[in-house]
């Protein structure tokens, strides 16, 4: 007991820091919100739990490095070796210190505010929503303990402790990229990543396990390194001397073989050994490179024929796109042909295009293809990268413009309605407002973001018919001009964007959501033979599964056979498109998934079919979350 | 002299170097394997954004160790004792480490080059430009720590003052961080940019490294090298505890005054613009006759509106056409950084009302002047009322049935509600809300304040819509404090020399002979009824079955397009705004009945009720908002 107020008293500087914090956090709120209209619907939609759970690590982390380290820097040491309580102890009395004074850095931010949620609750909606508050605090004092171990574990490296910390955390998030489904296992800032669904938190159980074990494990390596601190080695056993060096030695080993452990399973994917392999594996081939007027082509000699085909063409292509734009032309444009991307027929960036020759479908109506990245690429060039910047806002109008171009000079007529129809279901089928369309993140998080090209294109459509087919061009130079606002996003910059132009925002999408209600109208007749769908969870030990099942089973005729079904799954709204999963649904209808991919506690997906082929994309369902059990 | 003091960096910080080379090796090994990944961005080239990153890194450890750990543990002092001068100690260890670093650099940059060969089509322009931007780079991220260096303890207020005066600047000046000279030599463009030099960016990178540099030397030399030995010992417990308070404690000021800070006019292209008006400021757009007139009419209703309630001031309003819309929808615009109240209309079609124009302007206004202090549950039945009060405002003596739909609102809400007789009735306007919808509770609201008018006189009762609707505090706890200090329901008594149950006795009572006159017409108004049923499958999701029981009365003059709004709500909400809320129409007898299309997850919120349109009330009538989470 005596240690501990001890050890209390030398955090009293932390305790000061604690309090003013949440003091701090008070007067804030005080100067800014009536404290009795503070609900907590309110604070929770603008919390940021990302950034409250990166302070509670960093402070925890600086907390243990305090404990342990002062000993060493102010040579205490040798005072504790005369008391009569063995360093095991006084290291464990720290830590209890330590995980007290954070458990009262959690408790400050509720007394803070669960008065004012309660005082604020109004007759509609009187809960203080205990449970939540109880899962969260649950939660945080299972979390403040991993985080305080990893940093008194880490406090013998001084200042190197930061730096192994930092090595973790960017080879956690390579293990993120990499789209390793374990990979939030490892991850100590998961838990800012809040899932509320309702008014229930949905706490990483299995990973907050997981990771208290590993911080069980840190807390012994930090005992160990400081039952040596300071002492002569001959006073030290073996093992415990060799403890901290072992464990420097063991991070560097392990950095290291990890790396070269990635890289050779990443080579080892790309060139396997034909005769071990299940799948044929093919060589690359050497590149060539061409140049016409505008451009160079890259490609791979196997393919030279169709590159050469689409190189023939490519100058007047150009000549169409530029002189849409007004443009100066580029003097040289690199087309790189060697991509297999999967997801996207091309890409376009700075000066630069590359395309999948190989893409399969629609997409391999190659000219269509360098005339659609051809536009991104003026894009770029005259609004000087604006429109890029801010990409969030302006993604739909982007894709949207150079899926008109697209479809205006480089397909035939009769292959418009393969991207119109898309547009018809999203408008008939959900309330799309022009807010969710000018945010691909929220187009993302509700629905798909794939819609930003048929969109996009009724959009521009509705832009051309309404000023003339100049008006995309000087919106695009509007978004460059030397004077532009910077700061603004969504709507505010699209009606700047729009003023400067010498248009109004507002007629443009009165007029888009007109043309979208022709649009609907026209094809109403092939909208209401649609099937719907349903998804239903099944659980299994180590997989979930989403069986799909027909709204109308009684309609044989609306039926589709499963091969034109898929199933996406994400782990939360704010998922990464990349990190999304697709699956095909098996001959029962069930989309089966690992469980690895949902450590939260809760799925979602969305059901995406293809009723025809001769549509541009799949047709996509809002996303629905289920909570597992 | 020179190669010996090389020796010995190289002996005392050796792990430092490893570590450096580690973190190159770290970074050709990201670079490597972008490229076996085949690049699904657009050039291989792209992985020496993160090579960057870790170079950065690289110069902080450098910086940390070549001179931090040097200058605060005071060996320095020993390296000055030698025959040495104590330029050449500092130049030492500064082109050492830039060696290091600049080896680093190329080291990674050449690789890049050689794995994307492949795709890459390479001038010696190309060339020049990516080594000119990342070698600038490299040695201004590296004068930069070395610099900071010498600052000692003082070094981390020097990175938060760096770092809040780009904060500022980049606020102030309108920029962004990918604008700013260093970031924007390994920016975006990096990857592709082949023909231009961006000299500016150049310029000043190198400009700034020269003086983070110079700041070294000058702080190694001056006064014989103790500012630099002063400034190197560490920073005691205290001192970090003091620095990080102080470091909250300027966030949350900043946080603080941005909040308070006056938001600049939303800047709305064209639109006609109310004539003749005091303080409202009204913008129609597109502009057109009809927009003309609109604007002077609403610019004279709101002066008129900011004479009556005592108003100071208002934010501006802009009322743009969506021809589109449905007559009786209105869509509001929300601005982050600007000042305004938008609201998009369709107000040229047929069946538009200004009424109902007026009675959304109305309320906006008052909860944008009042900080939404008038929204507080406790008062809300003024601003409920007021919204309709103004727009059919008139002579205080005239009977209540001038405004018959109105009236009949209040009756039928009251109806369904019973009666509110106790000031805590008053408190509960949410749930009533819930119960009947807020156009009904509108009506309720609007029955009080005639009522007051006629029985406290019409200057008791614009005193007290003053008093709760032109409250224009800003928000915090003094205002709310203030507030506190006189209750409402004490306010009420002191500015009407009644009290609120003496009122509410009164305001039953003048109601009651209406309910007779009117009773017809009250018995033909319809009540909204219908189940809702959660049928959960196995597993975790679950389908809404409804049923919705149309009222006995089907003439159309008292119900028409009936409908299920539904929808799933956000985290501790209830409620959805109206854009939020999905429809199922159920006009047609097979739709009466049947299964909602969607699929819902088990915990999810969820909130609907039945409606339908009132002709006679000219407003929605509901069965009830309901809110569940889904089992």
């Amino acid at each position: 007991m005596d240690l501990l107020r001890k050890e209390l008293r030398a955090l009293r500087p932390f305790f000061w820091l604690i309090l003013l914090l949440a003091g701090l956090d008070a007067l804030v709120t005080f100067a800014t919100e009536f404290p009795d209209q503070h609900t907590i619907a309110d604070v929770f939609d603008d919390f940021d739990a990302e950034f409250a759970y990166f302070v509670l690590f960093a402070i925890s982390f600086a907390l243990g490095q305090t404990l342990i380290g002062r000993e060493k820097n102010e040579n205490t040491l040798e005072f504790l070796d005369g008391l009569p309580v063995s360093r095991g102890r006084v290291y464990w009395t720290k830590w209890l210190a330590g995980y007290l004074v954070l458990s009262l850095y959690l408790l400050t931010g509720l007394v803070v505010h669960l008065p004012l949620h309660f005082i604020s609750a109004t007759s509609d909606n009187p809960s203080s929503y205990p449970e939540f508050w109880a899962s969260m605090l649950a939660m945080d004092l299972v979390v403040i303990a991993i985080y305080l171990s990893i940093g008194m574990a880490l406090a013998f490296w001084g200042r190197f402790g930061l730096l192994a910390v930092l090595f973790y955390l960017i080879g956690v998030w390579i293990l993120h990229e990499s789209g390793l489904p374990s990979a939030d296992f490892f991850d100590p800032l998961i838990y800012g990543r809040l899932n509320v669904i309702g008014s229930t938190l949905i706490v990483p159980w299995k990973v907050a396990a997981i990771q208290l074990g590993a911080a069980f494990v840190f807390a012994l390596l930090g005992l160990f390194a400081f039952e040596s601190l300071g002492r002569h080695p001959s006073d030290v056993s073996g093992a415990r001397r060799a403890a901290t060096p072992l464990f420097i030695t063991g991070l560097i080993a392990a950095c290291v073989v990890s790396l070269v452990t990635l890289i050779r399973t990443a080579w080892s994917e790309a060139t396997v050994d034909p005769t071990l392999a299940t799948e044929p594996v093919f060589p690359d081939w050497e590149t060539t490179r061409l140049e016409t007027g505008h451009f160079v082509f890259i490609y791979p000699n196997n393919q030279a024929e169709s590159a050469e085909a689409l190189a023939a063409e490519s100058d007047e292509i150009h000549s169409k796109v530029v002189s849409f734009f007004h443009a100066e032309p580029k003097r040289q444009i690199i087309v790189d042909l060697t991509s297999q991307s999967p997801r996207h027929a091309g890409t376009a960036y700075w000066g630069r295009v590359r395309m999948n020759l190989r893409a399969q479908g629609l997409e391999s109506r190659l000219p269509a293809v360098l005339g659609h990245e051809l536009c991104h690429v003026y894009i770029d060039q005259l609004s000087d990268n604006h429109v890029s910047d801010q990409f969030d806002a302006t993604r739909f109008f982007h894709e949207g413009l150079a899926s008109w171009v697209e479809y205006r000079f480089f397909r035939p007529p009769e292959e418009l309605p393969q991207i119109r129809r898309v547009a018809a279901v999203a408008h008939d089928r959900e309330r799309i407002r022009f807010e969710d369309l000018a945010s691909s993140a929220r187009l993302s998080e509700e629905f798909a973001p794939e819609w930003v090209y048929p969109l996009g294109e009724v959009f521009s459509a509705a832009v051309i018919e309404t000023w003339g087919e100049d008006a995309p061009e000087k919106i695009v130079r509007a978004f460059g001009r030397d004077d532009a606002p910077t700061g603004l996003n969504g709507i505010a910059l699209w009606q700047d964007t729009f003023q400067a132009a010498g248009y109004d925002l507002e007629t443009a999408i009165a007029a888009f959501f007109r043309k979208l209600d022709d649009i609907v109208a026209d094809e109403r007749e092939w909208l209401d033979k649609l099937p719907r769908f349903r998804g239903q969870l099944v659980n299994e030990a180590n997989r979930y599964g989403i069986r799909i099942r027909f709204a109308d089973d009684t309609d044989p005729a609306r039926k589709l056979p499963m091969r034109r079904l898929y199933v996406r799954f994400r782990n939360g709204p704010g998922t990464a498109e990349s990190d999304y999963q697709v699956r095909r649904p098996d001959r029962d209808g069930i989309a089966w998934i690992s469980r690895d991919y949902f450590p939260g506690g809760s799925v979602e997906f969305q059901i995406i079919h293809n009723p025809a082929a001769t549509l541009m994309m799949p047709l996509f369902d809002p996303w629905v979350s289920v909570r597992t059990r | 002299m020179t190669s010996t003091l090389i020796r010995k960096e190289l002996h005392q910080h050796w792990w430092a170097f490893l570590l450096i080379g580690l973190l190159s090796l770290l970074g050709i090994g990201w670079i490597l394997l972008f490229s076996i990944m085949q690049g699904q961005g657009g050039s291989h080239l792209i992985a020496m954004r993160l090579h960057a990153f870790l170079l950065a890194f690289s110069a902080l450890i450098l910086g940390n160790r070549l001179v931090v750990a040097e200058y605060s543990s005071r060996t320095q002092l020993f390296l000055e004792s030698l025959p040495l001068p104590r330029l050449r100690i500092v130049l030492v260890k500064f082109f050492l480490g830039l060696i290091v670093i600049l080896l680093s650099a190329a080291g990674g940059l050449s690789i890049a080059l050689v794995v994307s060969a492949r795709t890459e089509v390479y001038t010696p322009r190309f060339i020049g430009i990516l080594n000119a931007r990342y070698l600038c780079f490299a040695v201004f991220v590296y004068c930069f720590f070395f610099g900071m260096g010498f600052l000692g303890r003082y070094r981390f207020v020097g990175y938060a003052l760096i770092i809040g005066g780009i904060t500022l600047l980049t606020r102030i000046r309108d920029l962004q961080m990918s604008d700013l000279a260093p970031i924007h030599l390994v920016g975006g463009t990096f990857p592709f940019e082949r023909e231009v030099y961006p000299v500016t960016s150049l310029a000043i990178t190198g400009g700034l490294a020269l003086a983070f540099f110079l700041l070294a030397v000058a702080l190694a030399s001056v006064r014989e090298g103790s500012v630099s030995s002063l400034l190197g010992e560490r920073m005691s417990y205290r001192d970090k505890i003091t620095l990080t308070a102080l470091i909250f404690g300027i966030l949350s000021a900043a946080y603080v005054i941005d909040e308070h800070k006056t938001k600049a006019p939303y800047q709305l292209a064209g639109g006609a613009e109310a004539a003749d008006t005091r303080i409202a400021r009204v913008t129609v757009a597109p502009t057109s006759r009809e927009a003309r007139e609109l604007a002077d009419q609403i610019g004279k209703d709101l002066d008129a509106m900011a004479d009556f309630l005592g108003l100071e001031s208002m934010p501006p309003i802009f009322v743009i056409e969506r021809p589109d819309l449905d007559p009786d929808q209105f869509e509001y615009g929300w601005l982050d950084s600007a000042e305004g109240v938008i609201v998009r209309t369709a107000f040229r079609h047929p069946d538009w009302r200004y009424a109902l124009c007026l009675e959304h302007l109305v309320g906006d206004v008052i909860e944008n002047t009042s900080h939404g202090r008038a929204m507080k549950e406790d008062r809300f039945w003024v601003i409920d009322g007021f919204t309709l009060y103004w727009p059919h405002r008139g002579d205080s003596d005239a009977p209540l049935d001038r405004d018959r739909h109105l009236l009949l609102r209040a009756l039928y809400g009251t109806e369904h509600l019973g009666e509110l007789r106790k000031p805590g009735d008053l408190h509960r306007w949410f749930t009533h809300q819930e119960r009947v919808g807020h156009e009904i509770t509108a009506g309720i609201g609007w029955s009080l304040l005639r009522v007051l008018e006629q029985e406290a006189g019409a200057d008791a009762a614009r005193n007290w819509m003053r008093t709760v609707l032109a409250t224009e505090r800003s928000p915090s706890l003094i205002s709310a404090y203030r507030d506190w200090e006189t209750p409402i329901d004490t306010r009420f008594q002191k500015i009407t020399g009644m009290s609120l149950p003496e009122f509410l006795g009164r305001w039953n009572e003048a109601l009651d002979p209406w309910r007779e006159t009117l009773a017809e017409p009250l018995e033909k108004l319809p009540t909204i009824q219908g189940k809702l049923e959660f049928e959960g499958e196995e597993g975790a999701t679950t389908q809404v079955h409804y049923d919705f029981s149309p009222p006995g009365e089907t003439d159309p003059e008292y119900f028409t397009r009936p409908v299920l709004l539904y929808g799933e709500t956000a985290p501790f909400e209830v409620q959805l705004p109206e854009s939020q809320l999905k429809r199922h129409p159920l006009a047609s007898e097979e739709s009466r009945e049947g299964w909602l299309p969607e699929t819902w997850g088990s915990g999810t919120g969820f909130t609907w009720t039945f409606a339908a349109d009132s002709p006679a009330l000219r407003c929605r009538i509901i069965s009830g908002w309901r809110h569940t989470h889904i089992p």
